[in-house]
């Protein structure tokens, strides 16, 4: 479970303060699909990066799996992004030097998982995605919905609580994004947490809930259909 | 991530930049390279010089009297007779032979040629203190001293010069110098011996010391006296025996500088050594600047793969990992220019010694230590872009286009 208490985030640009982040809270249930809209500038990026583990609230509590984790030093948040998060960004992202395996192995690289384990777990994600034929590849030889197919099999490997997909469709044609969201579908649906931040309705209502940010608080959470955790539905801070 | 991954990023990162890796291996060839060749051919001269100054003599002391006037302007010339020979052998007993030496400067034509040389005047015993050989003939005897005969021993070059081919023992040539010119015998012909500072035996001419100082020389002193010590452990006893004798005659210790072979041999080995020591130095400095043209690639590749550094971050790579390979990188880097550079370093060295007729004489510890050095410089200035790498924040790496 992920639980977001009063998270706020404030950046000093010199003398002003600009609050990306005022009094958001929220939480997601294992197996939740939740989507994160809201124009830009409303604080989209800042609350992936923080729920990422990539930085750090300035105030507020955000505990992942019970463990407070907005109190960690980066080498402890490094292994969290490690174990329990994992990333599709909307650029992809993958390492053009890297095979399309050795790009899904990275993750297992820095779990410090040996040689044959590692390709073993990588190839089966691969297949998870529909990729085996095209492990050895470059990244610069495949389509764009193929990198991204790569991008999610990296970020199963670790078998994460999280799975954190930043406009995976941003960068793709609406039929190939359609198959990438499918994807998701079929991972939530074997039990994946899935979050996925957007600006476009039509993605974001695959998810369970839609979360509303409007100037850096949760302007509303819609609920779109009753999540696999019924249980874990909407809540709400006092206020919103 | 283990060692074996870091590596072979490493290695994949820098092939991927074949021509910038190559360029930046290269200054560290060189330095390197330079270091080894500079240390190896200045012990290479270091074992020449020291081996022609074995050759030039066993267990050589040599008397000379200093130029300038010593204590209160008094003049010791008036000492520099032959007798100050005898005089020296008797009040020192590690002393086996000496032989008072004078030269001028003199030509000497024999039928239509003549040849410039350096006239020596000796006594038998000079030979043997020496170490010449004779090739032709025989050399002087007592005999021709004690008569202050006209007998000329030739030196290879000079005899070359005067008679070519053609054997010159017994024949007669006339020495000139200064106004002085006498009819000589020649009696023999040394053989060819390395030349080394003062003493090119090849170009020089020895006759009798007393006729050159009682028949030819307008100055009529000795010039240097060139003692035998009886034995090499005797050398540095012979040297005090003779610095105390000369000490008391004069009644100054500064009226002579006495130094022996091997007090002659320690002096040259520090100046090669402080030579090899400044050649060295100005090479580590190219090693330096090989290092900065590491730091340069490095930083140039921190630059180009932030996004890379962001996605690395984002899967799971802590600081130190980053740390770790940009490190490793510039460790491969430099142990590769380390080798290339000790192996061209090596056949540098072995060049210069071969062109200069030197013995080769590649330093193990120069090798150990140009390549330890280069390591050093790739660890020191790989440290800095690894750093930043390694502290990059993954937000703002992730974002970077």
């Amino acid at each position: 479970m992920i639980k977001l208490e009063s998270i706020t985030k404030v950046y000093s640009m010199g003398s002003v303060e600009v609050r990306a982040l005022d009094d958001v809270s929220f939480s997601i249930e294992d197996g939740d699909y939740v989507s994160i809209m809201g124009p830009s500038g409303s604080g989209k990026s800042t609350l992936m990066h923080i729920i990422g583990c990539l930085d750090r609230p300035s105030s507020g509590k955000y505990s992942l799996q019970g463990e407070d984790v907005s109190e960690l030093d980066d080498t402890e948040l490094a292994h969290v992004r490690n174990r329990r998060i994992g990333f599709v960004f909307q650029q992809f992202n993958l390492l053009p030097r890297e095979t399309v395996l050795g790009n899904v192995e990275i993750p297992l690289i820095y779990a410090g998982v040996g040689g044959k384990e590692r390709r073993r777990i990588a190839t089966e994600a691969l297949a998870r995605v529909g990729l085996s034929d095209r492990m050895h590849h470059r990244p610069a030889e495949i389509s764009g919905g193929q990198k991204q197919r790569v991008a999610i099999a990296r970020a199963l490997v670790n078998s994460p609580s999280l799975i954190l997909a930043d406009e995976p469709t941003g960068n793709l044609d609406s039929r190939t994004g359609s198959e990438i969201l499918a994807i998701l579908d079929k991972l939530n649906a074997e039990g994946c947490t899935i979050m996925l931040v957007t600006h476009d309705r039509s993605v974001a209502e695959r998810a369970g809930r839609i979360v509303h940010l409007r100037d850096g608080s949760v302007e509303r959470i819609e609920g779109l259909r009753v999540d696999r955790a019924v249980e874990g539905g909407p809540r709400f801070d006092g206020d919103s | 991530m283990g060692i074996a991954e870091t590596i072979g990023v490493a290695l994949r990162n820098l092939w991927a930049n074949k021509l910038r890796t190559a360029l930046s291996v290269l200054g560290i060839v060189i330095g390197v390279a330079s270091v080894i060749t500079m240390i190896s051919a200045g012990s290479s001269a270091q074992k020449q010089i020291t081996s022609d100054i074995s050759a030039l003599g066993s267990n050589m002391i040599m008397v000379t009297p200093n130029l300038k006037p010593g204590a209160k302007g008094r003049s010791y010339q008036h000492l520099l007779t032959m007798s100050l020979a005898d005089q020296i052998q008797a009040a020192a007993p590690a002393v086996s032979a000496v032989s008072p030496v004078a030269q001028v400067e003199g030509r000497i034509i024999a039928g239509g040629s003549s040849a410039s040389a350096v006239i020596t005047g000796i006594t038998p015993a000079y030979t043997r203190i020496v170490s010449t050989r004779i090739a032709l003939g025989r050399g002087l005897v007592q005999s021709e001293v004690d008569a202050a005969a006209h007998s000329i021993v030739l030196g290879s070059e000079v005899a070359s010069d005067l008679f070519g081919q053609e054997d010159p023992v017994g024949r007669q040539v006339a020495l000139v110098s200064g106004d002085h010119r006498a009819i000589f015998t020649v009696v023999g012909v040394t053989e060819s011996k390395a030349a080394l500072f003062w003493a090119n035996v090849d170009t020089q001419a020895f006759i009798p010391v007393t006729t050159l100082l009682y028949r030819m020389s307008p100055i009529k002193r000795v010039g240097t006296y060139f003692c035998q010590a009886s034995s090499a452990q005797a050398a540095d006893v012979a040297v005090a025996q003779v610095e105390r004798f000369l000490a008391s005659a004069t009644g100054t210790a500064d009226a002579f500088s006495v130094a022996s072979q091997a007090s002659l041999i320690d002096a040259i080995k520090q100046v090669t050594a402080t030579m090899t020591l400044l050649l060295g130095t100005i090479a580590g400095i190219s090693l330096v600047v090989g290092g900065i043209g590491i730091m340069n690639t490095l930083l140039t590749s921190v630059a180009e793969r932030t996004r890379e550094i962001g996605v690395r971050k984002s899967l799971g790579a802590c600081n130190r990992d980053i740390l770790l390979q940009f490190l490793s990188e510039a460790l491969v880097l430099s142990m590769l220019g380390g080798t290339a550079g000790m192996l061209l370093g090596w056949l540098g060295g072995a060049g210069i010694a071969r062109i200069a007729g030197w013995p080769v004489s590649v330093d193990l510890s120069s090798v150990v230590a140009a390549v330890s050095f280069s390591t050093a410089v790739g660890l020191v200035f790989g440290t800095y872009p690894a750093l930043q790498a390694a502290r990059m924040d993954p937000v703002q790496a992730l974002r970077y286009e």
